[in-house]
């Protein structure tokens, strides 16, 4: 198991064209080949910001460190960042950590339930006495991050195959990213640390009035409008999945 | 050897539905009798893949063709796994289930491969005492499928065709007989795949995969990423003849071609079956 055929080797049947060690051989080439594979497919950015020489080497680390518990090959690669967090030789390497989870929460965000995203019309149909008792609803695919490096333009540049590609870079503060998908298609955006506490406080079922309560502090009167111009934002971009108010 | 009393349906020729060709099955309506999924690719909440295989299922009759039950491993049987493969039955209404008379886990850990299993006794009652929970568990027969093989454990007392013959007797399953793969084992293994053939219970074989192959010089890889060769269309004909029409498919898992290509093969494979028996 896990590419090593030494305890194998006395159970094997020897004769034929080729020996036991070769014929083992197959079966832990073919062991390590197809868990690279499918490394390299789920960390493309990764692979690109680290080199050929570290990628390899963090696959095959990463190989011995977390053998395959699923019984789809798909979901191998979920504790690559918890991996580089723990790992003396790549903890320091930030940028890397944050591209794995950024790399992975696509792959989540893909497989997600799909829900049918709350157009414009149906905002306009809530009377305007029941806004008060309005909760959003979002994608359940709906993933917040924070990134003290530039994770997400790298990402881009890396999947958009810019020729010139963008350097890793801290940022002078922590940003947030969300990530999300509509109608089959995933998204991201990064976003203010305003926007984000809102979005955490949706997602955790506060309801609209609450929403505008949290912007009175900066918004004073126009809270409202605030609240009113975010959520109309995620409706345009296919982030709600479903409105709940009470009708009279 | 038993007669089984079930009636063999017979669905025709179909191919392996891969994501590359989505689109141009859902714009064209090719013609393909029917298609077989990999279960474990569609064991998800959502996505692109299962909004596909919905289209899909709308105008083909589906199989289902797991690589993870691992059937012959010691550990116990993955609940989680099969209660999934249970929930996907429910949503793609399949013809049929399968997967393979191998082992992929062990200790919790998952090769991703298709390990063989020594052919003895004990190996037997242990898997066909598998098979019986499993197919009660998703209260229909399931289909083994003969994966290639690279090694022989000192541990076998009996051929693997013996071994085969034997689980899908004794547990009541059925076979899908993959023509390429005893190809690529009776190279490495040195036996003739006739033999291999002649032994199996055609009753029992509701399906066929065909499919290609790396041949090193001295032995041959499974890759499955490569057009059937002529000793397998040869072998594919002579079990036809053997065993009378038979459900089968083109299995593609690599270096995935324009799908025109697999029609082609397909077409191939049909005037074969139709013209053997």
């Amino acid at each position: 198991m896990h590419g090593r055929t030494e305890p194998f080797l006395a159970e094997i049947e020897e004769g034929g064209k080729i020996g036991p060690e070769k014929r083992l051989y197959i079966y832990a080439h073919a062991y390590r080949a197809r868990l690279m594979e499918i490394l390299a497919d789920d960390f493309i950015a990764l692979h690109s910001l680290v080199g050929d020489d570290m990628f390899e080497e963090i696959c095959l680390a990463y190989i011995d460190a977390y053998p395959s518990t699923h019984p789809s090959l798909r979901y191998f690669g979920q504790h690559m960042a918890k991996f580089l967090k723990e790992n003396d030789q790549y903890s320091s390497i930030i940028p890397a950590i944050e591209m794995a989870e950024f790399e992975w929460t696509f792959n989540d965000v893909f497989d997600d339930p799909d829900m049918k995203s709350v157009t414009v019309e149906d905002v306009t149909q809530i009377p305007p006495e029941a806004w008060t008792t309005l909760r959003i609803h979002l994608q359940p695919s709906f993933k917040m991050h924070k990134f003290k490096w530039n994770t997400p333009a790298v990402w881009s540049a890396v999947n958009e195959g810019d020729e010139k590609p963008i350097m890793p870079e801290e940022y002078p503060i922590q940003s947030h990213c969300i990530q999300w998908k509509s109608d089959l298609k995933c998204f991201f955006r990064t976003l203010s640390d305003e926007e984000a506490e809102v979005l955490r406080s949706v997602k955790a079922g506060k309801g609209f009035p609450q929403i505008c309560e949290m912007l009175m502090g900066a918004h004073n009167e126009l809270a409202s409008s605030r609240a009113a111009e975010l959520f109309k934002g995620w409706v345009m971009e296919g982030l709600v999945a479903d409105l709940e108010y009470l009708k009279s | 050897m038993t007669k089984t009393n079930i009636e063999k349906p017979f669905l025709g020729y179909g191919l392996g539905l891969r994501t590359d060709h989505y689109e141009e099955i859902l714009s064209g309506d090719p013609e393909v009798d029917w298609f077989e999924i990999i279960s474990e690719n569609y064991m998800v909440k959502g996505g692109r893949q299962l909004y596909h295989l919905d289209r899909v299922k709308e105008r083909y009759p589906l199989v289902m063709h797991g690589v993870s039950m691992s059937i012959g491993s010691t550990d116990p049987l993955n609940k989680a796994y099969l209660q999934d493969l249970k929930t996907l039955a429910e949503r793609v209404k399949p013809e049929w289930i399968s997967d393979h008379l191998c082992w992929t886990s062990h200790g919790g850990h998952n090769t991703h491969d298709l390990m063989p299993l020594p052919y003895n006794e004990e190996t037997l009652k242990h898997v066909i005492s598998r098979v019986r929970q499993v197919q009660d568990y998703l209260g229909r027969r399931i289909l083994l499928e003969n994966a290639s093989s690279y090694v022989t454990y000192k541990a076998s007392d009996m051929t693997e065709w013996e071994f085969l013959t034997s689980i899908a007797e004794e547990a009541d399953c059925l076979i899908l007989l993959d023509v390429n793969n005893i190809y690529v084992s009776g190279f490495n293994h040195d036996f003739d795949p006739k033999t291999y053939i002649d032994y199996i219970p055609a009753d029992r074989v509701f399906q066929i995969h065909l499919a290609g192959h790396e041949n090193n010089g001295d032995y041959i890889i499974d890759t499955h990423d490569h057009p059937v060769i002529d000793e397998v269309w040869d072998l594919y004909e002579y079990t036809i003849k053997k065993m009378g029409r038979v459900t089968t498919m083109i299995e593609r898992d690599d270096h995935i071609p324009p799908l025109s290509d697999l029609l082609a093969e397909l077409q191939k494979a049909r005037e074969i079956g139709e013209t053997s028996c």
